[in-house]
């Protein structure tokens, strides 16, 4: 499952102009400090607009030129915050979720954003943790306002 | 025969100057520049710059994806297609670019670049590569592009991967 929050983001000390948004690896560990785990336990694991998928094996050494093979589970289940002004069905078509915590970005291919990278984050968590996870969702998006 | 000269033979075409990091261990479109308008037989010039905390002995690695189509899939066991840290457990800091040609029927690979990362604390070399693999996964789109997204993956959830500062360029046409 798919959560995705809006972003705090203050002005950078490098330039006028360029905000900072809140940073991966903080927020990952304030969402352990919740009891809510992220699926990047699992390096064969990923989830996409359309769907949850499996690589079938890792490619271990370098050099290999291989990309993984995937195998789709199922549809994904995509929750967006209220606030963000687009829909899980405005995501750009196959964008990748990965399987952890992300601070980024949001490409929106239609609607009233359509053409923009809406400021964002997103984590990805077991299908079945889901329900409890949600239910958390006001204290996760804490995790999001705070910009260090 | 005249030798004429440009004063606008490189033109930024968009750029994405806010940070982005991940603790995700398998690919995630992590930096996006969209609404551009390039047209296919357009050489471009893309740059960015990289970064990955310490936390694990664990490598990070960036791929690239052009309007819908992942050319290079960001994997931890291929060979470099985008910004590359090495696995050592260290803060580290660099930068890539990407350099692709006109995109044309049976001319859809043509492209190179070059990657290095350092360590943050000293600027000692940690790792350094040619971008030898950049349409690793799928050819170039022979179509306008709309789209250019810097993918990411880290071999740790203890370890983020950052990239800021994505510019995209466009050089001159005669």
């Amino acid at each position: 499952m798919i959560l995705i929050f809006p972003v705090r983001s203050i002005p950078h000390p490098d330039r006028p102009g360029k905000v900072k948004i809140p940073d991966a690896g903080i927020v990952q560990r304030g969402l352990s400090a919740l009891g809510c785990k992220c699926k990047n336990d699992d390096p064969l694991y990923r989830e996409t607009k359309e769907s949850r998928l499996k690589s079938r094996a890792l490619v271990l050494f370098a050099g290999s030129r291989a990309d993984p093979i995937e195998v789709r589970l199922g549809a994904a289940t995509i929750w967006v915050h209220p606030s963000l002004g687009f829909t899980k069905d405005q995501i750009r078509d196959n964008w990748s979720f990965g399987n952890g915590v992300t601070c980024g970005g949001i490409s929106i291919q239609s609607g009233p954003l359509a053409g923009q990278v809406v400021p964002c984050a997103w984590i990805v968590v077991d299908d079945a943790d889901g329900p409890a996870v949600l239910a958390k969702a006001a204290q996760i998006g804490q995790l999001f306002q705070v910009v260090v | 025969m005249g030798r004429g000269f440009s004063t606008a033979a490189l033109t930024r075409a968009g750029s994405n100057t806010t940070e982005a990091t991940t603790t995700s261990t398998t690919a995630v479109d992590l930096i996006t520049v969209s609404s551009l308008s390039i047209p296919a037989l357009s050489p471009i010039r893309i740059e960015y710059v990289g970064r990955k905390t310490s936390g694990a002995a664990a490598v990070v690695k960036c791929g690239l994806k052009i309007n819908s189509t992942v050319v290079g899939e960001a994997v931890v066991g291929a060979s470099a297609r985008g910004y590359s840290a090495s696995a050592t457990d260290q803060a580290e800091s660099g930068f890539a670019f990407i350099e692709i040609g006109p995109r044309l029927t049976s001319y859809v690979c043509g492209s190179h670049g070059m990657q290095k990362s350092a360590v943050t604390s000293s600027g000692a070399y940690a790792l350094g590569s040619v971008l030898d693999d950049i349409t690793g996964s799928a050819v170039f789109p022979t179509v306008a592009i709309t789209d250019v997204v810097i993918r990411g993956i880290s071999n740790s959830a203890l370890v983020t991967l950052a990239v800021d500062e994505l510019h995209v360029y466009v050089f001159g046409t005669p």
